[in-house]
């Protein structure tokens, strides 16, 4: 058990605070859902009613999204894109998706090498990009989640105020969904900016976030 | 590289466990994303219906019954009656309800005359919050309805 805590601790923290930040977001969010209803003379609901709501959820997944995108993007950009002198890229020249020696796929896979990789085929090609599938796939269907849970809770607004609801259609293209959207794609987009230019000039001694304290800035891709 | 999603080794497969959670609080979301229970909008509907057969029946103080206290209170402020009174005098043309719809506390009844109703939740259950709406001029979504009575 220890042995299983200290392989999988790099996981494990970030689930259990990933938890602890969702339920925290549960009782403030509906702490300030609440407020927001009698200040519109509306009845305050349950705990346990906000976390089925809509209201709850948009605030969710609009955040899951672009986190996902972020991800995405990341992975498909440092197959083509390299940034000289950063943690997170590959040297110059070394753009694209590698020889199969390189990727230890086919012929040239090792024993212990997963069993998809030796196979070959379609199962090595989709093999070959599941990080990629996997994140864009959990991305779609998060931003999904916003588009159908933010149309609700923008509807009760929409209703609040005495006007019409938009129809999913039109949600699609209001402000407030890409209100939502955009404000979470920005932040995300620098965060990976931010961090693979300071990886550059920055180190962190032991983190694979950075290079060795003592590597040149001109080196590429190296890990601490 | 940096970055990279999460395994744990445990010399078994890859862990799936948040992977399945992950989807299953999406999927949750996507069925949380429905337009109100049916309870809510049976609730709704019917609370829209009692109110107009009250006015029918030239029943005023049944028909305040099933608006909101903000509502009942500028009405009675507007016309300077008590609201029993007020609402009888207001000219609905009411109709069949011919589509409901709910968004998390929020609801609007639509009956076949044109004329929408806007109905909140309360404690006391569905409470019509304004009745004889109609679009305004120009894009409906954009603008809030006319009403002939409201909050």
């Amino acid at each position: 058990m220890s042995r299983f805590l200290r392989e999988n601790s790099l996981t494990l923290a970030f689930l259990v605070l990933f938890l602890a930040t969702l339920v925290g977001q549960a009782f403030v969010g509906h702490a300030d859902f609440n407020h927001a209803q009698i200040a519109h003379q509306n009845e305050t609901i349950s705990l346990g009613r906000y976390v089925t709501s809509s209201s709850f959820a948009v605030d969710v997944t609009e955040n899951w999204q672009s986190e996902y995108l972020q991800f995405t993007l990341f992975i498909l950009a440092t197959v083509w894109l390299v940034q000289r002198g950063s943690t997170d890229s590959k040297p110059p020249g070394k753009e694209g998706g590698e020889s199969d020696e390189e990727q230890k796929v086919g012929e040239h896979a090792q024993p212990d090498s997963p069993a998809w990789a030796k196979a070959g085929g379609l199962k090595t090609a989709i093999y070959a990009n599941s990080l990629l599938i996997v994140m864009a796939t959990i991305w779609v269907l998060s931003w999904f989640a916003q588009l159908v849970t933010g149309r609700v809770d923008y509807n009760a607004e929409q209703f609040d105020h005495h006007e019409a609801a938009l129809s999913l259609w039109q949600y699609a293209g209001a402000s407030d969904f890409w209100d939502r959207t955009l404000q979470n794609w920005q932040s995300e987009f620098l965060a990976i900016a931010s961090m693979v230019v300071f990886s550059i000039w920055l180190r962190q001694r032991g983190s694979t976030q950075s290079k060795p304290v003592g590597e040149p800035h001109a080196s590429t891709g190296a890990e601490g | 590289m940096a970055i990279r999603a999460p395994q744990l080794l445990t010399g078994r497969r890859p862990i799936r466990g948040a992977m399945r959670v992950t989807l299953c609080a999406l999927l949750l979301g996507l069925v949380l994303g429905g337009c109100g229970t049916s309870d809510d909008r049976e609730q709704a509907r019917n609370a829209v219906i009692r109110f107009y057969h009250a006015l029918e029946e030239h029943r005023g103080g049944a028909a305040c019954a099933e608006l909101s206290s903000s509502t009942v209170s500028q009405l009675e402020t507007q016309s300077g009656q008590r609201c029993a009174r007020a609402i009888t005098d207001i000219r609905l043309r009411g109709g069949a309800v011919s589509r409901t719809e709910v968004f998390v506390t929020n609801a609007k009844v639509d009956v076949t005359s044109g004329e929408s109703a806007y109905l909140d939740r309360e404690a006391a259950g569905w409470k019509l919050s304004a009745v004889g709406c109609r679009p305004k001029e120009g894009k409906p979504r954009d603008r809030p309805l006319d009403c002939e009575v409201e909050a």
